[in-house]
C-alpha cells in the first residue's frame, strides 16, 4: 500500500484532484468501491435487438456501457440503474428489470 | 498600446475577454450583466474571437460548463451577478476546490429582497468569500479591462492555480461609459502566455468521467490552497507592477491603493466604485486642511493583511465603508470584520468605525463620505468613538 502524500507532495503536484490521481491507481481504487449496489432496477440488453449503435454508451452518465462483440455490455459493478440507456435506445433493446432481493 | 474607446464596464470587459482569447465562454443573461456576454457574442459572430459560446439554461450550468472545459485545459470565461452568482455557488466552490483557473466577471448587484434592486452592492461576490477564489473589486471601466487581463495571468500561474472573480458594480461601472485605452493583440499575447497546465483531463486516458483521488488529501489540499493565496498576494503585486511598466497603468501596489495617506491621522477604507467618489471627498477635505486619506482594497481575497497593518501603524482611526449587508454580525459589514481581524495582533491598534453605506444600491455621495471622514477624524483627535457601527445614510 502506498503512503498518503504530505502537504508538500500535494503542493508539488499542483494541489488538484486531477494531479493527485494516477491513471494506474484509479481503476484499482474504484474496483474497491463498486457503487452498483445502490441499484434497484437493472438494464438488461437483448442481444437480438441490439444494433450496436453506441447511443447508450454515449448517454450513460456513469460511463459503464461498452460495445461488446454481439451487443452493448453493462458493467453491473458500477451501473446505478438510472434507466437512461433504456429510454434512449432507438431499437428498444434494453429493458429495466427489478433487482431480486 | 491600443486605441482609446468610449466604453462602459460591460463593454470594456468584453474587449478584455476578446484579447485574452478564452476557448470556452458560457453565457446566461441577467441584468445588469447581460450586455457583457452579448458584446462577446458579437465578437464571436464577427469572427474577431474564436471561442465556443455555450448558451446554457442557468448560471449553475454556466459554471459547470466552465469546470468541464477548464479541466481539459481550456481558458474559460463567464459573467453573472446577484441571484445568478447565488445559484452558481455550488459549482463556484468546486472550481476553487479543483484548482481550476476560471475567470468570472461579477457585475456586483444586490441579492434578492428587500427591494429588487438592479443597481450595486457587493454581497453577491462576497457570498463566495470563503470559497477559495481570488476576488477583485474594481473602480472604473478601465480597471475592469486591465484587471481581467491580469486575472488570467495570475490565476493560470502554476504557483497559484486559483480561480478569479473580477467585480465591477452594476450601473455606475457596468453602464457608465468613460474613455478606456485598450491594448493591442500583440501586447496581450506578449503579456499573457498561452494556458498550458501540467495536469489536465485527456479523454483518451480516462474511462471514468469523474476524477477520483487516490487518497483523502482534502485537508492538505485546503492548506495548499491557503499557500497558493499567499503566492497570489506576491504575484498580484508583481503583475500590477509589470503591467504598469509595460502599459503605463497600475493600481496602487496591486492589493491596496493608498490615496493621500501621507501624514494622515485617519483613513477611510473603501472597495469598488465608492473609492472613486471618495477621492473627490478626500480632496475637498485635504483642501480644508483635514489630515485624512483613503485606502482602496483592490483584492478582498487574498486579504491584504500586511499592507493594511502598515497603514494602520501610521494612523489613529480607521473607518471602513461597507457596501454589503451582514445583519447580526459582530460589528459592521464584512470588510470591517475582516479588517478588524487583520489588525487585532498589532501592539497598538487604531480605533475602528464600521460604516454601512450604499447598501442595496443606495447612492453614496461625496458629502456623505465627508461626513464619514469627519467622524473618523474626530475619533482620531478625541480617542473615542461615538458609534462603533454607523448607519450613516439612515433616515430618521
Amino acid at each position: 500500500m502506498m503512503k498518503p502524500p504530505s502537504w508538500r507532495e500535494v503542493a508539488a503536484r499542483g494541489g488538484s484532484a486531477l494531479a493527485l490521481s494516477s491513471n494506474n491507481v484509479i481503476p484499482a481504487i474504484i474496483r474497491q468501491s463498486p457503487t452498483g449496489t445502490w441499484r434497484v432496477i437493472r438494464p438488461v440488453v437483448d442481444a437480438e435487438k441490439c444494433t450496436k449503435c453506441g447511443i447508450c454508451v454515449t448517454y450513460c452518465p456513469d460511463g459503464v456501457i461498452t460495445l461488446g462483440e454481439f451487443s452493448a455490455m453493462v458493467n453491473y459493478d458500477f451501473c446505478k440503474g438510472c434507466g437512461i440507456c433504456a429510454y434512449e435506445c432507438p431499437a428498444k433493446a434494453i429493458e429495466m428489470e427489478r433487482e431480486k432481493a | 498600446m491600443g486605441e482609446w474607446k468610449l466604453l462602459d464596464g460591460n463593454h470594456a470587459a468584453a474587449y478584455a475577454v476578446k484579447l485574452t482569447q478564452p476557448e470556452v465562454i458560457a453565457m446566461y443573461p441577467i441584468t445588469p450583466q447581460t450586455e457583457c456576454v452579448s458584446y462577446i457574442s458579437d465578437f464571436i459572430e464577427k469572427g474577431e474571437l474564436k471561442a465556443i459560446a455555450v448558451r446554457v439554461e442557468s448560471e449553475h450550468s454556466a459554471m459547470c460548463v466552465l469546470l468541464g472545459a477548464s479541466t481539459t485545459g481550456s481558458r474559460v470565461f463567464s459573467a453573472s451577478c446577484s441571484q445568478g452568482i447565488a445559484y452558481m455557488t455550488e459549482a463556484i466552490w468546486m472550481a476553487a476546490g479543483s484548482r481550476l483557473p476560471v475567470v468570472l466577471g461579477v457585475v456586483n448587484r444586490p441579492i434578492g429582497t428587500p427591494g429588487g434592486s438592479i443597481h450595486r452592492d457587493l454581497n453577491d461576490e462576497l457570498l463566495n468569500r470563503d470559497a477559495g477564489w481570488i476576488q477583485f473589486f474594481t473602480e472604473s471601466a478601465q480597471e475592469v479591462f486591465d484587471t481581467i487581463i491580469q486575472a488570467y495571468r495570475i490565476s493560470e500561474d502554476p504557483d497559484v492555480l486559483l480561480p478569479s472573480m473580477v467585480g465591477w458594480e452594476g450601473r455606475v461601472v457596468s453602464h457608465t461609459a468613460i474613455p478606456v485605452q485598450l491594448l493591442t493583440k500583440e501586447d496581450v499575447d506578449d503579456f499573457l502566455p498561452k494556458y498550458d497546465p501540467e495536469y489536465k483531463l485527456e479523454a483518451e486516458k480516462f474511462t471514468f468521467k469523474t476524477v477520483r483521488q487516490v487518497f483523502d488529501s482534502s485537508y492538505e489540499q485546503v492548506y495548499v490552497s491557503q499557500m497558493a493565496m499567499e503566492n497570489a498576494k506576491k504575484l498580484i503585486k508583481e503583475v500590477n507592477e509589470e503591467y504598469g511598466k509595460r502599459f503605463g497603468r497600475s493600481y496602487g501596489n496591486g492589493l491596496i491603493e493608498e490615496y493621500r495617506c501621507d501624514d494622515a491621522e485617519a483613513v477611510l477604507i473603501a472597495m469598488g466604485s465608492i473609492a472613486g467618489t471618495a477621492r473627490v471627498a478626500i480632496d475637498e477635505m485635504r483642501d480644508e486642511g483635514v489630515p485624512i486619506g483613503l485606502v482602496k482594497l483592490r483584492t478582498f481575497r487574498p486579504f491584504p493583511t500586511e499592507d493594511l497593518r502598515e497603514v494602520a501603524k501610521k494612523v489613529k482611526a480607521i473607518g471602513f465603508i461597507d457596501r454589503n449587508r451582514n445583519p447580526g454580525s459582530p460589528g459592521g459589514g464584512i470588510g470591517c470584520i475582516d479588517t478588524a481581524r487583520a489588525l487585532y495582533s498589532m501592539d497598538r491598534r487604531p480605533l475602528m468605525i464600521g460604516f454601512y453605506a450604499g447598501v442595496i444600491g443606495r447612492d453614496v455621495r461625496p458629502h456623505e463620505i465627508k461626513n464619514m471622514g469627519e467622524k473618523v477624524i474626530k475619533a482620531a483627535e478625541t480617542g473615542e468613538i461615538e458609534k462603533e457601527v454607523d448607519w450613516i445614510q439612515l433616515r430618521e
